[in-house]
């Protein structure tokens, strides 16, 4: 029996207490949450409302311990004068890059975050889930990281030749990023999101060397979460894909409070390296588990996680990065009622 | 213009540096004057021995994707400028043609062009359809140019089901030749590709190249 709110067990790992359980994310976006009220995806995005009553009813239905919202990718466009759409049933699809060169880039004003229609989704669900949980739970924002979104902004062929040969343009393109996203962090602060989530799966060795993160990433992920905590928020950050590479490197990244690992990285050595004081999230599989294996192995499977990285009060457990939209109900609350079962301290 | 060994072989070696290096513009031109000189089809050896090593380092993790992409982009390059010179000599070999695209609902482009690259590369005739394909587009792409092989790419766990689509909708035609499908993406496994009834998958765009050469192989045996 849980001893502790959701927000009470949050707070206790982060302030480095121990909890009464392991906390529970599951990272969800848009898909179940809304699925969990009988509306599309889509409603996500354009109904804050809706937005705010699937997040709170899936929370208060699988009794997990964060309410995760945010924008995603391709809204970001919208405010540079790109395109985005939505599939009724899907997730964001952003048009064509806004930028071609540095030129365009150095012309370039992006609008307030907070009076772009589809920030305002988000900003104002945030705060209504905000007013309706209270002192519950807190509620977390999504991020997504700067290479992500310079992805995004400048296409993914330009980005990786550049990267390979114009440094220049790399350099501007992930600064405007990185202001972007801290321009949308504190929007989603002032409307009372207390953590902030930031994965960035272009920026890890999935993608480049670790020469390139030291040399274009590492300064902008400083400056990003700096930022945030300026804000208040407690920073969560989720490097998204072969971490082993670069496991140093994002440990010596200032003002990061949360570390959140992939799935290719065993939590035991992540847990090893990083000592017991560092706060970890993981790592249960998204589409290779979640998604895809039966309640009983999704059991198994979050009982070895915990058994390896909870031992100490500092982890959460979570998949290894969203979790995918249509994953079966029963698997969801498989992962729940594991982590609840064997991640009850102390852990034996 | 004859040219001794020495200044061959460093120019041969200048080629294949400047595909290492990925830049297109210095390898194109070094191409053009190595043209003057050199038989193409030595050429084109040094370029398919340069891209199997940056195959190599990049399954070794020393290269990444932006190195691996430009190296292939200038391999490309390179290919374009070879390839009327070995049609001239009868010697153009065209591994076969594949029709690529991400599939509907789906706007991820980083896998699928770093494959469509690799396998141009490779001496692929590649027919990039492009992303938020409905299945129809692979499928009329493929009977209009006469694909060996249709090619999807999903990243998102709700678009998968749509290569099932596909290949479901492929079953049920009656090309002039058969066509066979690869797939590959984030949340794709190979036991997804056997339910589907996919011919091949890769999780990388070099592993992408064997598995569609073996597919060909397997298709002309």
């Amino acid at each position: 029996m849980d001893q502790m709110t959701a927000r009470e067990r949050y707070k206790a790992f982060i302030e480095g207490r121990m909890p009464d359980r392991v906390p529970i994310d599951p990272m969800l976006e848009s898909i179940f949450p809304m699925a969990q009220i009988g509306k599309s995806a889509a409603t996500y995005y354009r109904d804050s409302d809706a937005c705010a009553e699937g997040s709170v009813e899936t929370w208060r239905r699988y009794g997990f311990d964060i309410i995760q919202l945010g924008c995603s990718l391709p809204q970001y466009l919208e405010l540079l004068g790109g395109t985005w759409s939505c599939p009724e049933d899907g997730y964001p699809m952003a048009g064509d890059p806004v930028f071609k060169s540095v030129e365009d880039i150095e012309r370039a004003e992006p609008k307030d975050v907070r009076k772009s229609p589809a920030f305002r989704v988000i900003i104002d669900a945030i705060s209504k889930v905000r007013d309706q949980v209270g002192d519950e739970a807190l509620v977390c924002c999504r991020c997504p990281g700067t290479f992500n979104l310079m992805r995004h902004l400048i296409g993914t062929d330009l980005m990786f030749r550049s990267l390979a040969q114009n440094g220049e343009l790399i350099e501007k393109a992930a600064d405007f990023a990185c202001d972007l996203l801290i321009d949308a962090g504190k929007a989603y602060a002032e409307a009372g999101a207390e953590i902030v989530w930031y994965p960035d799966a272009c920026s890890s060795t999935a993608f480049i060397s670790p020469e390139h993160y030291e040399k274009y990433a590492m300064s902008r992920h400083a400056r990003f979460f700096t930022a945030m905590k300026k804000e208040g928020l407690i920073t969560a950050y989720h490097p998204d894909g072969n971490e082993y590479g670069i496991l140093c490197q994002v440990k010596s990244i200032p003002n990061i409070d949360i570390y959140h690992m992939s799935q290719e990285v065993d939590m035991g050595i992540v847990r090893a390296v990083y000592g017991k004081n560092a706060r970890l999230y993981g790592n249960l599989g998204g589409h290779t588990c979640l998604l895809m294996k039966t309640p009983d192995e999704i059991e198994k499977e979050t009982r070895d996680i915990i058994k390896k990285a909870g031992a100490y009060g500092k982890f959460v457990m979570s998949p290894a990065i969203n979790m995918p939209g249509r994953t079966p109900p029963e698997n969801l609350r498989a992962m729940i009622e594991a982590a609840k079962k064997y991640g009850r301290y102390p852990i034996k | 213009m004859e040219i001794d060994r020495g200044t061959k072989d460093q120019l041969l070696g200048q080629i294949g540096d400047a595909i290492e290096a990925g830049n297109p513009e210095l390898s194109v031109s070094l191409v053009k004057t190595a043209l003057a000189s050199i038989a193409p089809t030595e050429i084109l050896d040094v370029l398919q021995i340069r891209i199997k090593k940056v195959g190599t380092l990049f399954e070794d993790h020393i290269l990444f994707l932006p190195e691996l992409y430009s190296a292939a982009l200038a391999m490309q390059a390179c290919s374009d400028v070879l390839q009327p010179e070995l049609v001239k000599l009868g010697t153009q070999k065209r591994q076969g043609k594949v029709v690529l695209g991400t599939v509907e609902n789906d706007i991820h482009d980083i896998g699928k062009n770093i494959v469509g690259t690799v396998l141009k590369a490779n001496g692929f005739e590649v027919f990039d359809i492009g992303v938020n394909c409905p299945a129809d587009k692979f499928l009329d792409k493929a009977v209009e140019v006469q694909a060996d092989i249709i090619a999807m790419s999903s990243l998102l766990t709700t678009t998968m089901p749509e290569i099932a689509d596909i290949i479901e909708k492929l079953k049920g035609m009656k090309p002039r030749k058969p066509i066979l499908t690869m797939v590959g993406g984030a949340p794709i496994t190979q036991e997804f590709a056997d339910r589907v009834g996919a011919d091949g998958f890769s999780s990388d765009a070099f592993g992408a190249v064997k598995v569609a050469s073996r597919l060909l192989s397997e298709k002309h045996a």
